[in-house]
């Protein structure tokens, strides 16, 4: 670049450096005509000479920005305090701060309604292991007998990183609790070996690839449960869910089931309940049909009883996945899915003791 | 997939289904798969007519309409006639002719594809000085295709004076069955698959068309003109069938087949194209005709199966240039790439108006193949949707040999003119039988299965079936690609028996209490703790925006990053939760909460930390927050939120039974831990500290930097800390706190200030422990509690006021002895 030129940026950085120390609004000098001015001049430099001038310019665009930040930093930043003690000095003990008043504290109605699902089922005898966040391909798919490639994959719009495990396959952020199968089966194959079954509940937090509206979010809550054991046959599923429900509910309810498929149980089904809330009257809750489609399930499949180190010519077992959003939007009446994961008082605050804001 | 109940019945002459469709509906919800849709169609065409034209004539002063005379054979009675009984409609289509059998809508009719949101209504009105009484009406009126060029014609002699339900057999329902339920199952995407299972169903025996049948081959008498070299055939394309067809007359199919497509939301093209596809939704099996004078050279036809190479160019017949790559299967010739394998043919050979010659292929391509294929250039067609299910290649035969039969009806002088290549794979192989122990069924059905009721209820659909020394063993058919575990009869069985037929009851185990991990425990306290002191348990997405992390000073390349984000704002897992809690301040002050403390429990994860299993490290971590805006903090708030906050972490640690001796406050200039240095990045330095227990960092606590304060709105008060739930976990006291016995002496206190010479609070307090610890007091129990602190305008120090109170279990303390303790803790 010509002298001229860098000349010129010199002499507006110094420029623009003494206004720093003069004005108050730091921020506005990235807005600073002179600033303005040397971009508009850029397509109007030599062409050999642009690409070099157009670089400087942002270069000192960016140092004024580091400068005015620092600035901004120290002349607004709150002086250092001692953060080794309990209260500030010079406040006398009625104003020193305390803890809110215990009417305005809530619960989210989702982990609430987790812990409440999970304590039933403690009861049941089931153990409560929790979901992970983040996985790979063979606890996600693998292990759950979708091979790779399976149309069946498409069923679950997955999120995944950028970032690869050892095999060169991306991370995946869990489209089921299922992704925990492998990992109980495992874990409690002893429990096998031992004469008793294994029963297990897997609550977490999963995520699909789908757009959001009133109904639909990406990311929502999910318990799956496994059972598995000697002789455990599909009347233990059936009877097992409408046994947790009747609890749940605390009200006598019909069941329905309809063939699935889910590549992970075999046979697979999907089951719905008389609707709690109407007593099959019919209500806005089961759209007025008296029933509510909520989970699926089956016997699971002898490859993911393998992938987990059982023998499935002796054991044999079940699972489900249930969502949890849409019980507790049911069981509310909340209307926006979306609310859940909105962090607006107005919504949290409706679950405390005081009852409102 | 959309079935039919007429169209089933047409295929399978001896169909046997229960006469009360809503029991056959009600059975497929419970059996088969869920109903989506049911549509009876009867009464969206009751009143269509067949009737004759007897004459047309120009109307005077149009252009294009015409009046008809037509006949019914007096089947109307609502309608006026003239004196010969023939009733006249105006109609504008330009193909209307005297003689013609059409299809007539009278009076009072809706036009079937108006029916559902604005039916129209049709009556008799004046045109142009013209009574005409309904209309003559096009196939796109009937809701059978998109043609509107002219009214539907019928076949000349056809018999007039019926029902159109009659002829097309419309007294019919189409339900409509969640694919999702066939996804293993691709024989379910035809209409015999489905008619076979309702049968089945039903406990009625099925019996597969006379043409479905492994015997059935189409055999030829020419030679010499049609070749395929089938590269992939032990690969991805396991069977290729073709042959070559002449004479053809490419025209509208006849309208029973146009009906029965279209019920099944198939859009009638012509002749050649609809019976590809009226044997596709028949079977499951798609095909694809070409025509042969695009894809022949030298008279010849030679095509090519292969894999594509890459950026070889194909125009599609939706009209969109893909570009190939070498994962694609393409038919080509030598020249060019005539067709997507298993996906979509291409526009430059389809069959056209012009057509005279049709090479028609039935093939199987691997269903990974085809799926890959569609994914990765976006195209999705129903042989898509067939293919990638994994169709059976043993149908190949019999279905090419059914296709070619209907050309030759449709196109009565149509005729093979090719052999008929038939490449397969060299070890292909029939489903082989698959056997089940009938006490391993049992085991899964919790009940006792009758041998003779098995054989019949599998037999019934067709599963060559026979037990021997209490085991099943079924041959699968040809079609059934999805039998090859014992399991998959236990479904079979279940399913055919009916999964409501099944007795529940609950599963046995022994009384032995379940697990639960101890973080569970400690999380559920935790939330339940500080819901108790007034703070609001939030959630947040476990994904952020990188502008989040760059406010907050946050390294993005160090968050696991989504490949696939549904939007920028949702683009990145979370190295602490913080930043998340900071997003949720302000849009709860505008809401008009002037003051709030949030928490949430969840999972964070940096790049680069890996657990023992070879995935990313996995941290639970409480976040908590508080904030108050200016308004409040002016009118009755004093000092810096910071205080607030250790208000909070006092509290909980206290709940949670954490011995807070050892709690200390540790603030670096820089960590070289990489999570601790990101986690601490949203804080201000000097306003904000490590927590410990000991040597055990339990989290970060502080007021944040003036860059995020200012991106994110937060008001000066506002503090946030984030715990490591594991390590509040291990440090959470299982036992019991330690009782003192009462004393029966009274409790003596003095006040005592000291300096922290503006080394802070938590160096002063160990100095003066040490000192008590000195002291060794034994039948002593000495309290400390801070009370008050002070600083002077100006002075570095803090002057800090603690009380200390003593008491002993075996006498009355004096003044004297607590002052001689407190004469020694001042000490210097």
């Amino acid at each position: 670049m010509n002298e001229e030129l860098i000349k010129e940026i010199e002499l507006a950085k110094k420029h623009l450096l003494d206004q720093l120390e003069k004005i108050d609004d730091k921020r506005s000098l990235l807005r600073s005509p002179e600033l303005r001015a040397l971009y508009e001049r850029i397509p109007k430099i030599e062409p050999d000479q642009r690409a070099y001038f157009g670089k400087a310019v942002n270069s000192l665009k960016e140092e004024i920005a580091l400068a005015v930040d620092q600035h901004v930093n120290q002349a607004e930043s709150l002086p250092p305090i001692d953060v080794t003690a309990p209260f500030a000095p010079n406040v006398d003990m009625s104003n020193r701060p305390s803890l809110l008043d215990a009417n305005m504290g809530s619960l989210h109605p989702l982990t609430k309604e987790i812990d409440y699902i999970c304590d039933i089922f403690e009861s049941m005898g089931f153990s409560v292991i929790p979901s992970r966040e983040i996985d790979d391909d063979w606890h996600m798919f693998t292990s759950l007998n979708f091979p790779e490639g399976h149309p069946a994959r498409d069923d679950y719009d997955t999120f995944m990183t950028e970032q690869k495990d050892k095999e060169g396959k991306p991370w995946l952020a869990p489209a089921h609790t299922s992704t925990m199968q492998n990992r109980v089966l495992t874990k409690f194959k002893s429990n096998l070996e031992e004469g008793n079954s294994i029963a297990a509940i897997l609550p977490g937090r999963v995520f699909r690839n789908e757009d959001v509206d009133a109904r639909h979010e990406h990311t929502f809550y999910q318990f799956e449960g496994v059972f598995v054991g000697k002789d455990v046959n599909i009347g233990n599923l059936l009877a097992s869910l409408k046994t947790f429900l009747e609890k749940y509910y605390g009200t006598d309810i019909e069941i329905k089931t309809q063939p699935f498929y889910f590549p992970f149980t075999e046979p697979s089904l999907e089951f719905a309940i008389s609707c709690p809330f109407c007593s099959k009257a019919g209500c806005r809750v089961c759209s007025y049909s008296g029933w509510i489609e909520l989970l699926g399930c089956g016997m699971i499949h002898p490859n993911v009883l393998k992938a987990g180190g059982i023998d499935p010519e002796i054991y044999q077992g079940f699972a489900w996945g249930c969502g949890v959003d849409r019980l507790v939007m049911m069981k509310h009446n909340i209307e926006d899915v979306r609310l859940f994961e909105s962090g607006r008082l107005d919504f949290l605050r409706q679950f405390s003791a005081g009852g409102d804001s | 997939m959309k079935i039919s109940l007429a169209f089933m019945e047409m295929l399978n002459q001896g169909l046997d289904l229960p006469k009360d469709p809503e029991a056959i509906i009600d059975r497929i919800g419970s059996q088969l798969g869920e109903v989506e849709n049911v549509r009876y169609l009867k009464p969206f065409y009751q009143d269509a007519l067949i009737v004759k034209v007897v004459s047309t004539k120009k109307l005077e002063g149009s252009d294009h309409l015409s009046v008809c005379l037509i006949d019914d054979k007096h089947e109307r009675n609502d309608v006026d006639r003239q004196q010969d009984g023939l009733i006249k409609v105006v109609c504008g289509a330009a193909n209307v002719q005297e003689g013609q059998v059409a299809v007539w809508l009278p009076p009072g009719s809706i036009v079937p594809s108006s029916a559902g949101e604005t039916p129209l209504r049709l009556d008799s009105r004046k045109i142009m000085g013209v009574i005409s009484n309904g209309m003559l009406a096009s196939a796109k009126e009937l809701a059978l295709s998109n043609d509107h060029e002219g009214i539907v014609v019928l076949p000349e002699g056809s018999d007039f004076g019926n029902s159109l339900v009659e002829y097309l057999h419309l007294d019919d329902w189409v339900i409509d069955i969640e694919n999702k339920m066939f996804t293993h199952r691709p024989d379910l995407f035809g209409q015999i698959g489905v008619a076979r299972e309702i049968a089945a169903i039903f406990k009625r025996p099925f019996k597969s068309p006379d043409w479905y049948s492994l015997d059935n081959n189409l055999t030829s008498n020419a030679s010499g003109n049609l070749s395929v070299e089938n590269r992939l055939k032990n690969s991805s394309c396991p069977r290729f069938m073709s042959v070559s067809i002449g004479n053809i007359k490419v025209k509208p199919s006849p309208l029973w087949m146009q009906s029965y497509l279209s019920r099944c939301g198939i859009r009638p093209i012509n002749n050649i194209v609809d019976v590809t596809n009226f044997v596709m939704i028949a079977t499951g099996q798609p095909l694809h005709a070409y025509d042969l004078d695009k894809v022949s050279g030298n008279d010849k036809v030679e095509l090519i199966v292969r894999n594509a190479e890459d950026n070889e160019k194909l125009v599609t017949i939706d009209g969109s240039e893909i570009n190939l790559t070498s994962e694609d299967i393409v038919i080509a010739n030598s020249d060019k790439v005539l067709a997507l394998g298993g996906v979509m043919g291409g526009r430059d050979s389809e069959v056209s108006h012009n057509t005279t010659s049709i090479v028609l292929e039935c093939a199987n391509f691997d269903m990974y193949k085809v799926r890959k294929t569609s994914m990765s250039h976006g195209i999705f067609s129903e042989a898509v949707t067939r293919f990638n299910k994994g169709q059976s290649p043993w149908q190949c035969a019999p279905i090419l040999a059914y296709a070619t039969s209907l050309i030759n009806e449709l196109c009565p002088d149509a005729d093979i003119i090719s052999e008929v290549v038939d490449s397969m794979a060299d070890d292909l192989k029939l489903p082989e039988e698959v056997s089940l122990d009938i006490k391993k069924l049992d085991s899964y059905l919790g009940i006792k299965t009758n041998p003779n009721e098995l054989l019949e209820l599998l037999g019934n659909a067709e599963l060559a079936c026979r037990i021997d020394s209490d085991k099943l063993y079924v041959k699968p058919p040809f079609w059934r690609t999805d039998l090859d575990d014992s399991v998959d009869l236990v479904e079979e069985v279940a399913r055919l028996t009916g999964f409501d037929k099944i007795p529940m009851s609950l599963p046995s185990r022994l009384a032995s209490p379940p697990f639960k991990p101890n973080l569970v425990n400690t999380k559920l306290k935790v939330r339940e703790s500080l819901a108790a002191a007034g703070a609001n348990e939030l959630l947040t997405y476990s994904f952020v925006d990188g502008k989040l992390l760059e406010a907050v000073g946050q390294e993005t390349n160090l968050a696991f990053k989504l490949s696939n984000a549904l939007s920028p704002d949702l683009e990145y897992y979370r190295i602490s939760m913080i930043p998340s809690l900071m997003s949720k301040v302000h849009p709860n002050h505008k809401a008009g909460f002037e003051k709030f403390v949030l928490f949430e429990i969840g999972k964070v994860h940096i790049v680069g930390e890996m657990d023992s299993n070879g995935l990313p490290l996995e941290k639970d971590r409480l976040s908590l927050i508080v904030s108050a805006t200016e308004k409040i903090t002016k009118a009755n708030i004093k000092g810096p939120a910071f205080y607030q906050l250790r208000a909070y972490l006092d509290y909980l640690l206290g709940t949670l039974g954490i011995d807070c001796s050892e709690l200390r406050f540790v603030a670096k200039k820089q960590y070289d831990d990489v999570w601790i240095k990101e986690s601490m990045k949203p804080f201000q330095k000097g306003r904000s500290s490590l927590v410990l227990i000991g040597d055990e960092i339990l989290g970060y606590i502080g007021e944040f930097h003036q860059k995020s304060k200012h991106s994110l709105k937060l008001p000066d008060f506002c503090a946030g800390l984030e715990l490591d739930l594991e390590q509040l976990e291990k440090l959470t006291k299982e036992q019991p706190r330690e009782y003192r016995p009462l004393s029966r002496f009274p409790k003596v206190y003095q006040d005592v200030t000291i300096s922290d010479a503006a080394k802070g609070y938590q160096d002063l307090l160990r100095r003066i422990e040490k000192r008590i610890e000195s002291l060794s007091i034994p039948d002593i129990h000495l309290g400390i509690k801070p009370i008050d602190a002070y600083q002077a305008a100006g002075d570095e120090d803090v002057k800090w006021t603690f009380r200390i109170t003593a008491e002993s279990n075996e006498r009355t303390l004096t003044d004297r002895e607590i002052g001689n303790i407190i004469d020694k803790i001042k000490q210097d």
